[in-house]
């Protein structure tokens, strides 16, 4: 099957820090792949990496069609001056291509499939629960079309049931519409419940991946053994 | 929803500054007598019923001066901030956006001209344009420049790296709808604030420039030009300056209270 | 030791008045673990930092008692209440870098409370304080005590908190989200050290927290919050297994299991 993102031997800069090494990494279309690291793993500099966002790299990276991201921190991810309904339009105004109605249309119709209710429209990202205010942060992201999603840590911050949601959500998108995720976590347990397959990543370096079952119940490296003991 | 509790402050400051509008509504519409027309009969002349505040060194009814003074005053420090706003945020919105080396370099040009002092700065640029209204409107807005480019490059640095601005980015918006669709109305309450506190400072500035007597020229009117002609009479009839003093005094405590106020409302 | 006796917490910043607390009850004895679980909005932190003694007595009214060991917080003066904090109740945040005053070394902030409640010499402050960090296992306690918080990781900054909230061996200590805001292997260890603590100097414990899965891992008993409320209350391995309530049963069936959701 043609990948949809390769990445080989990558290495990654932050200003002069070494933060990413030998990064060797490919996601087939359809998949849910989970980014498991600590805080300074490296996790979200690969993210980055991937989005050509503020890290410089060396090596190879080749992603067909776009890629979108949603954040933790779900306040800061919408615009505070926008109503939700300006905001899930902007990505179809930058595109240019629908008239208004049909641009108000897709938006009705993205608020559906992420289940947010069409009364939501005209509020303010502040006037919305954490919930919400990532369904909005997802819908707007979908409605750019993206072939991969990529999530740093887009449940960490919310209340678990509200968190349940979430992940179903995504799951489903995934199961729908063929949405690829990259879905980067701390979490191993919310990773473990979401992805089919698990990259561990320490110190910059993807030290173990594998299918969820063989990194869950056979782990190889002691890193990741004491991850999971944290949490059993 | 809950409603937030204004303060005290904010119902004074909108009833101060609605006086204000009032004051020169009614000296748009009609002032008691001619501004300019002088009476050498009524020189220096206490208030009277027929002149509630008094005339002045030509017998020129004071309330009526005071009443296009204002609006004078306001206008000229209107302009300033319009001009300095304006360029300010072109200057403020590209240095903060994008930093790097138009940053370098543009900042330490506004340094440069920040470490004069404003009124000296005016001096040489009138000295440049010649005096009157709109010269010192040109010359104070350019002075006014660089606070108001300091500020909004500031605001623009927090935002920039703010993850709605970098999912728009990632949408593929260009750098203009960014900075002024995106960031822009986010900063509003800052740059309204600041408005506010110029406004203030366009004030006083246009007071002493016309006190210096390179402001506004007579026989037109304004706050600055009347307390310098005041200030020749400051024995001979105090109440003339005091009056004076009291209304610009006014005007400023009112906006003052307002940018207070107003920042106040927002962080609430 | 502690006895809440029908708290409500009713703020009045706004127009119209918002109760976010209603008939909190709750008491525990001396030694004990007590979880306070909940979703944001429940009402567990306001709860925690009324026993604290920590909410302003300005903006907002509290009726009903508060008793540690048989005095009320809420009636006595703010001089008695300052005398209780900080050396018999002691309070943990989730936010450590907040927490921590930037500009002073940690040493100092460890020692804050044995200054204000005690009258040892600096010599023997310094020492009860070098003791206290080697307690909650921080290593190189000499370079710790010189340092900047910003100088630490967020798991040592915790420990720093810990350290500083226990010098004066508090009978209570407060935990509100301590673990929230780090790493799963550095959670798993401040729990321990919690733990250990616990069983050191029988210290009682409130412990705060959203995450039921640590929650379990350390209290006896456990008081589930919704919206102001307690909707239920037990030990930890009753409401665990047996839930009574709807709303605790949502909780436990959210937490991700090692289960998948297709399949």
């Amino acid at each position: 099957m043609n990948e949809l993102l390769e990445i080989r031997q990558l290495n990654g800069f932050y200003k002069k820090k070494q933060v990413l090494t030998g990064i060797d990494l490919s996601i087939a279309p359809g998949e849910i792949v989970g980014l498991v690291g600590e805080s300074g793993s490296g996790k979200s500099s690969l993210a980055k990496a991937i989005l050509h966002a503020g890290i410089r790299t060396e090596g190879e990276i080749r992603l067909t069609g776009k890629a979108q991201m949603i954040f933790q921190d779900t306040y800061h991810s919408l615009n505070p001056a926008m109503t939700v309904g300006r905001i899930m339009e902007e990505p179809l105004l930058i595109e240019g291509r629908l008239t208004k109605e049909e641009r108000k249309q897709r938006v009705r119709d993205m608020m559906g499939h992420v289940e947010l209710d069409l009364t939501l429209k005209d509020r303010y990202p502040s006037e919305l629960s954490g919930g919400q205010r990532q369904r909005v942060c997802i819908g707007t992201a979908l409605l750019n079309d993206p072939k991969l999603l990529i999530a740093d840590e887009p449940v960490s911050a919310l209340d678990v049931t509200v968190q349940a949601k979430v992940l179903q959500l995504l799951d489903r998108l995934n199961a729908q519409d063929g949405i690829t995720l990259l879905f980067i976590s701390h979490d191993l347990r919310v990773v473990y419940e979401l992805c089919n397959r698990i990259l561990i990543m320490k110190d910059g370096r993807i030290i173990e991946q594998g299918s969820d079952e063989e990194v869950f119940m056979h782990p190889k490296e002691p890193y990741t053994k004491k991850l999971l003991s944290a949490i059993m | 929803m809950r409603n937030k509790k204004r303060g005290l402050q904010f119902h004074i400051a909108i009833s101060f500054v609605a006086v204000i509008i009032a004051l020169v509504l009614w000296g748009l519409i009609r002032t008691p007598y001619d501004p300019k027309v002088m009476d050498v009969s009524l020189k220096l002349a206490k208030s009277s019923a027929d002149h509630l505040l008094g005339c002045d060194q030509f017998g020129r009814d004071i309330l009526s001066r005071i009443l296009v003074g204002i609006r004078t005053t306001l206008m000229i420090a209107l302009g300033t901030n319009l001009i300095g706003a304006f360029i300010g945020l072109l200057v403020g919105a590209v240095t903060g956006y994008f930093g790097g080396l138009a940053d370098e370099v543009l900042m330490r040009f506004n340094d440069a001209v920040l470490s004069f002092p404003s009124i000296l700065l005016s001096l040489v640029i009138i000295a440049l344009l010649g005096s009157g209204t709109y010269q010192i409107t040109i010359a104070m807005g350019i002075v006014f420049v660089p606070s108001y480019a300091r500020i909004i490059r500031s605001e623009f640095m927090k935002c920039r790296n703010m993850d709605y601005v970098q999912s728009v980015r990632l949408m593929g918006a260009g750098a203009l709808r960014i900075m002024f669709i995106h960031i822009l109305p986010n900063i509003r309450v800052t740059l309204l604030t600041s408005l506010v506190i110029g406004f203030n400072n366009a004030v006083l500035c246009e007071a002493a420039l016309s006190f210096l007597g390179i402001g506004v020229q007579p026989p037109q009117a304004s706050l600055g030009l009347m307390l310098s002609d005041a200030q020749a009479y400051l024995f001979a009839r105090p109440g003339y300056a005091l009056t004076v003093g009291f209304f610009m005094v006014f005007l400023i405590l009112s906006f003052a209270l307002l940018s207070d106020a107003l920042r106040e409302d927002a962080h609430a | 030791m502690l006895d809440v006796i029908d708290l409500n917490i009713e703020f009045h910043d706004h127009l119209i008045p918002e109760t976010v607390v209603y008939d909190f009850d709750l008491h525990m004895d001396p030694g004990e673990i007590v979880g306070i679980v909940g979703e944001s909005g429940s009402g567990k932190s306001m709860s925690a930092l009324a026993v604290a003694g920590l909410l302003s007595r300005k903006d907002m009214q509290k009726r009903g008692k508060i008793l540690y060991q048989g005095q009320d917080l809420l009636s006595c003066s703010r001089r008695e209440l300052r005398k209780l904090q900080g050396s018999e109740i002691g309070m943990v945040f989730q936010e450590p870098m907040h927490s921590l005053n930037p500009l002073m070394r940690v040493g100092a902030q460890v020692e804050e409370a044995l200054l204000i409640h005690t009258d040892l010499s600096k010599e023997e402050r310094r020492k009860r304080a070098m003791d206290m960090l080697a307690r909650v296992e921080l290593k190189d306690t000499e370079r710790i005590y010189r340092s900047y918080p910003h100088e630490l990781s967020g798991g040592q900054r915790q420990r720093v908190m810990l350290a500083s909230a226990l010098i004066c061996d508090p009978k209570l200590l407060i935990a509100d989200e301590i673990t929230t805001a780090l790493d799963v292997t550095v959670q798993a260890a401040i729990l321990d050290l919690l733990k250990q603590l616990h069983e050191e100097r029988g210290i009682s414990i409130l412990f705060i927290s959203h995450d039921l899965y640590v929650v379990k891992r350390i209290c006896s008993r456990v008081l589930v919050m919704q919206k102001g409320r307690v909707v239920e209350e037990g030990r930890v391995e009753e409401v665990f297994e047996d839930p009574k309530t709807d709303y605790t049963k949502e909780l436990l069936a959210s937490i991700p299991k090692i289960r998948k959701l297709r399949q």
